[in-house]
C-alpha cells in the first residue's frame, strides 16, 4: 500500500544529507546552495499535470513517442539503460546527427549538460548534439535523450526557431514553462521510467481527486525511484559526487520522476 | 567521477579546443614536456603561466589559480558564488571585447553573427562557452566538408 504521506520530509532529508557530506572547506558555499535547495523544494510542490496540460498536448506527445519508438523499438517498454558513448554515437548517426561527447569541466562548464544545434540558419546540413561527459554517465544518457527529444520536436513539430537549445543543470523549473524543453524532458522520463516500471513505481490506488494530487510524490514512490536508478543505472546520490552536483542531480531525479508520474496520471501513457 | 585538478581541467579544455600538447606548449611558450607534467599534476604553474593558460584556453583565471594553488583559497575573500549567474549581456561584451581572444581563436565575422544569435537566448554565463560552442560547430562543419 502506497504511503499517503508526500515526499517533502524525505526530500528535506536528502538535501540535508547532501549538505552534510560537504567538506569543511566548502562550508562558505552553503549560502550559495540555498538557491538550488529552494529550487528543489519548488519542484516538489509544482503541479506537473498543469504544466503538461498547458504545454504539451496529447497529439504532439503521441507523435514524439511514436517517432522515438521507431528509432528505438523498446522505448517506453524497457529502461534505455546505461549507454556507452559508442552506442550514443551510433544512435545519433542512425538519426542523421552530428554527435560530440567531451568533458567540459569547471563550475561554469559543469553547469552545461549539453546542447542541440538545429539545421536552421544554413550553417549545418545535419543537426548537432553535444553532451558534456564531465557528468555522471546517467546524466550523460539523460542529456542525450533530452537532445534527441529536441531533434524529434524540430523535425516533426517544426520547432526550429532557435539556433541552439541549451540544457543547463538545475534549469528544470524553466523547462516546465517552455513547450520545447518540456517535450525534450518528457522523452527522458519515458527513457528512464518505461510504462511497465512507471505503473509499478507510481501506482496509487484509484480514488476521486487522484489527478489533482499528482503534484505530490509519495515517500514510497521516491524510495522506489532511488532504488530504480541504482538498479538500472548504478546511480547513487550518496556516492562521491561534489555536493553542488548532487543537488542538481537530485533536482533532475525529482523532476523526471514527477514528470513521468504526471504523464501516467494525465495521459495514461 | 575523476577529481577535478588543474591537470584534469587543462587536459579536458585542450582536447575540447582540439590542441595537441605540442601546440599548446608553443602557444604558452613552454616545452611540451612541461604541459605533460602539468596535465599529470606533477608540476604547479607559476602565476604568470596560470594567466597565460587561462588566456589561451579561454578559462577563468581565479578558479584556475585556485586549482593550481588550493592553499591560497583561505586568503581570498568574497569568493564567487557558484550558483550565481553572470549577466549574459556582460558576458557577451566581455567576449566580443576581447580582441586578442577572438584573434587567437580566429573567430570570423560570420561566426560572431551566429554566436550573437546564441547570445540572444540569454543563457551563456561565461565567455568560454561561446568558444566551446563555436568549436563544436566548427568540427561538425569540417566533418560535413570531408
Amino acid at each position: 500500500m502506497t504511503s499517503a504521506v508526500n515526499s517533502d520530509a524525505q526530500v528535506e532529508k536528502l538535501i540535508t544529507g547532501i549538505l552534510a557530506t560537504t567538506r569543511d572547506g566548502e562550508a562558505d558555499k552553503f549560502a550559495a546552495w540555498k538557491k538550488p535547495s529552494d529550487d528543489i523544494r519548488r519542484l516538489v510542490r509544482h503541479d506537473y499535470v498543469r504544466s503538461l496540460r498547458r504545454n504539451l498536448p496529447y497529439r504532439e506527445l503521441k507523435t514524439l513517442v511514436d517517432a522515438f519508438t521507431l528509432a528505438m523499438p523498446s522505448f517506453n517498454r524497457e529502461p534505455v539503460g546505461m549507454l556507452s558513448e559508442e552506442r550514443l554515437s551510433g544512435w545519433a548517426s542512425e538519426l542523421g546527427l552530428h554527435f560530440k561527447a567531451a568533458p567540459y569541466a569547471g563550475d561554469d562548464g559543469l553547469a552545461l549538460r549539453g546542447f542541440y544545434v538545429t539545421r536552421s540558419h544554413g550553417m549545418l546540413k545535419r543537426p548537432l548534439i553535444y553532451v558534456n561527459t564531465a557528468h555522471h554517465p546517467l546524466a550523460v544518457c539523460s542529456t542525450f535523450c533530452h537532445e534527441v527529444g529536441h531533434h524529434m520536436s524540430a523535425e516533426l513539430l517544426g520547432e526550429q526557431n532557435e539556433l541552439v537549445h541549451f540544457f543547463f543543470d538545475a534549469d528544470y523549473a524553466a523547462h516546465l514553462e517552455d513547450p520545447c524543453e518540456l517535450a525534450a524532458d518528457v522523452m527522458v522520463s519515458f527513457a528512464a521510467y518505461p510504462e511497465p516500471i512507471a505503473r509499478k513505481i507510481f501506482a496509487v490506488p484509484w480514488r476521486w481527486g487522484l489527478v489533482a494530487r499528482a503534484k505530490d510524490l509519495t515517500e514510497a514512490a521516491l524510495a522506489e525511484v532511488v532504488g530504480h536508478l541504482k538498479r538500472f543505472y548504478g546511480f547513487d546520490l550518496m556516492e562521491r559526487i561534489p555536493a553542488p552536483q548532487k543537488l542538481n542531480y537530485l533536482s533532475g531525479m525529482i523532476h523526471f520522476a514527477k514528470l513521468r508520474w504526471a504523464l501516467l496520471a494525465e495521459y495514461d501513457i | 567521477m575523476k577529481k577535478k585538478t588543474l591537470g584534469y581541467v587543462l587536459k579536458g579544455q585542450r582536447e575540447i579546443l582540439g590542441l595537441t600538447q605540442r601546440e599548446l606548449a608553443r602557444k604558452l611558450g613552454v616545452k611540451p614536456s612541461h604541459v605533460a607534467y602539468l596535465e599529470k599534476d606533477r608540476r604547479r604553474p607559476s602565476l604568470g603561466l596560470v594567466s597565460r593558460i587561462a588566456d589561451v584556453l579561454g578559462l577563468e583565471k581565479e578558479p584556475l589559480f585556485l586549482l593550481a594553488h588550493p592553499e591560497a583559497s583561505s586568503l581570498l575573500t568574497g569568493r564567487r558564488d557558484p550558483a550565481a549567474r553572470r549577466d549574459p549581456d556582460q558576458v557577451w561584451r566581455d567576449f566580443t571585447g576581447n580582441k586578442a581572444l577572438l584573434a587567437r581563436h580566429s573567430v570570423k565575422a560570420r561566426e560572431l553573427k551566429v554566436l550573437s544569435q546564441v547570445n540572444l537566448l540569454g543563457k551563456i554565463t561565461a565567455p568560454r562557452h561561446f568558444l566551446f560552442i563555436l568549436n563544436a560547430i566548427r568540427q561538425a562543419v569540417e566533418a560535413e566538408e570531408q
